[in-house]
């Protein structure tokens, strides 16, 4: 496929599919018993979850592809999946708040899956700060790909010592996902993958105009020689 | 030159400008106590604190006055371009970052040398707990501390906002292990047996280990002027 | 609050949330195509000059 087709082929596979997994969350999955209509929260809140740790991944690995290669293809992808990381795990902050709010009755707890998707947001949301803060492109592609490396090293320290710090802590959280009925699993599997299309062709139309932007400048410097 | 002669050099060279000048030790030591005298009056006068909370005091007040002192060994080479001259120096950047999170590690230890006891004569009156169990703790925290520091201020450095941002990145990282650290405090602090503590101190462990091997591999990258 | 009420509101969060990054995106991508016009114009006067 030509780059030219997948930029259009993505958003318009997401623009089908998104308004299919609403469809699908509000009128063919069932009510859940407990929690009431507040449950159609969680197939998006799970796939953006979902969306958000891959990105990171994605960072982490073009970070390290960065370092070894020092092609500007990569920086473009390090600088696009560290934003839609942290767009996408801020989005998962909020309505997870808004789901425990009336679930737990409280807007934040100190479960691990919480703590440790906070901290990633501190770390990535600091390597935005970091990116802002320099000038010079080789160097901010540099630090950033070294700060997206160190960032993904910590997310299972993080993950561990957050159970441990909570272990003395009643816990108020519960396994949302367990015993899901098949109906809920197909309406889960769908948003989810609607939710990464749309994540896809984000991340593609980014490092697109990362690049654009790059040669722009390029060209700015050339003719101003 | 062997690099461990070479890591001592680098050493010894950046203890000595620090005793003659004493720039960062003694803002550290003094910042610290600062923050612990804030805490106190902050957790209201005559109140005792419970294990819990004074770890949590102790903890700020070392975090926040280490922050002060690690931005200065990176600020001192860039501010006289002793940066480029260490990298053509014969020395590898690997040993260049054992060297600096030595030094960061030593001013840390110096530092708590004096903030350990304010915490004992501001809070301690009701903690019998022995001040010796603090040890390791300290020496783990230190040396994660140190090697994620280390690293990060070299990139904080080389950017135009050195003060504001080695904070910012430097905290989120650290967090997992100054939340141990908390928690092995406060067993320590109310006298809990040494074995419950060991589930923090391994981690803590692995946590220093992880970010010595990553800091050693990424320096090179973080250090390098172009 | 109504349960259903926190659902609506999380749902606007989610789709605002994103759909401002897209907006913000797309006002980039707008200041990128000035850029450029800028320099091509630049580039015709010069070539017009010579």
């Amino acid at each position: 496929m030509t780059p030219l087709n997948r930029a259009t082929f993505l958003p318009a596979l997401a623009t089908l599919l998104v308004p299919l997994a609403i469809g699908m969350i509000f009128f063919y999955a069932p009510l859940e018993k407990s929690m009431g209509i507040i449950q159609k929260i969680f197939y998006f809140h799970l796939s953006l979850a979902g969306a958000a740790f891959l990105s990171f991944f994605i960072a982490c690995v073009s970070g390290i592809m960065y370092l070894l290669k020092r092609q500007r293809i990569w920086d473009a992808r390090l600088a696009a999946s560290i934003e839609i990381g942290v767009v996408l795990t801020t989005l998962v902050l909020i309505s997870g708040s808004l789901w425990g709010r009336p679930i737990w009755n409280t807007w934040w707890t100190w479960d691990p899956r919480l703590t440790t998707s906070l901290i990633l947001w501190f770390i990535f949301a600091s390597g935005l700060i970091l990116r802002s803060a320099i000038d010079e492109e080789s160097k901010r592609a540099t630090f950033c790909a070294v700060m997206a490396i160190i960032g993904f090293v910590d997310v299972p320290i993080v993950f561990l010592s957050a159970r441990l710090w909570r272990s003395i802590h009643p816990t108020v959280i519960r396994s949302a996902g367990i015993g899901l009925e098949s109906s809920m699993l197909v309406t889960l599997v769908v948003s989810m993958v609607a939710m990464l299309v749309f994540c896809a062709a984000l991340f593609h139309l980014r490092c697109i105009q990362h690049q654009q932007e790059s040669t722009v400048r390029d060209l700015q410097q050339q003719l101003q020689l | 030159m062997s690099s461990l002669r070479q890591i001592l050099f680098l050493l010894g060279k950046d203890l000595r400008i620090e005793l003659r000048k004493k720039e960062s030790l003694i803002s550290m030591a003094f910042f610290g106590a600062l923050i612990l005298v804030i805490l106190n009056i902050a957790a209201g006068i005559g109140k005792q604190v419970d294990a819990d909370t004074g770890a949590g005091i102790l903890w700020v007040a070392i975090i926040f006055s280490a922050v002060l002192g690690l931005g200065r060994v990176f600020a001192r080479e860039k501010e006289n371009g002793c940066v480029a001259a260490l990298l053509i120096s014969p020395i590898s950047p690997g040993e260049i970052f054992i060297a600096k999170a030595l030094v960061n590690f030593s001013l840390m230890l110096l530092s708590q040398l004096v903030l350990v006891p304010v915490f004992y004569v501001l809070f301690g009156s009701h903690f019998n707990a022995d001040p010796l169990a603090l040890v390791p703790i300290l020496l783990l925290l230190n040396l994660g501390f140190s090697t994620t520091g280390t690293l990060v201020s070299a990139i904080s450095a080389g950017t135009r906002r050195n003060e504001v941002l080695l904070p910012i990145l430097l905290f989120p990282l650290i967090l997992p292990l100054t939340a141990l650290a908390v928690k092995a405090t406060a067993g320590a602090l109310a006298t809990r047996p040494f074995s419950e503590r060991l589930e923090q101190l391994e981690p803590m462990l692995a946590f220093c280990l992880i970010f010595s091997a990553a800091g050693y591999l990424l320096f090179p990258f973080a250090i390098r002027e172009d | 609050m109504e349960h259903s009420t926190y659902l609506i509101i999380a749902y606007m969060a989610i789709w605002s949330g994103l759909s401002a990054y897209l907006f913000w995106l797309s006002g980039r991508q707008r200041q990128t195509a000035r850029r450029l016009e800028i320099l091509s114009n630049q580039l015709k006067r010069q070539e017009n000059r010579s």
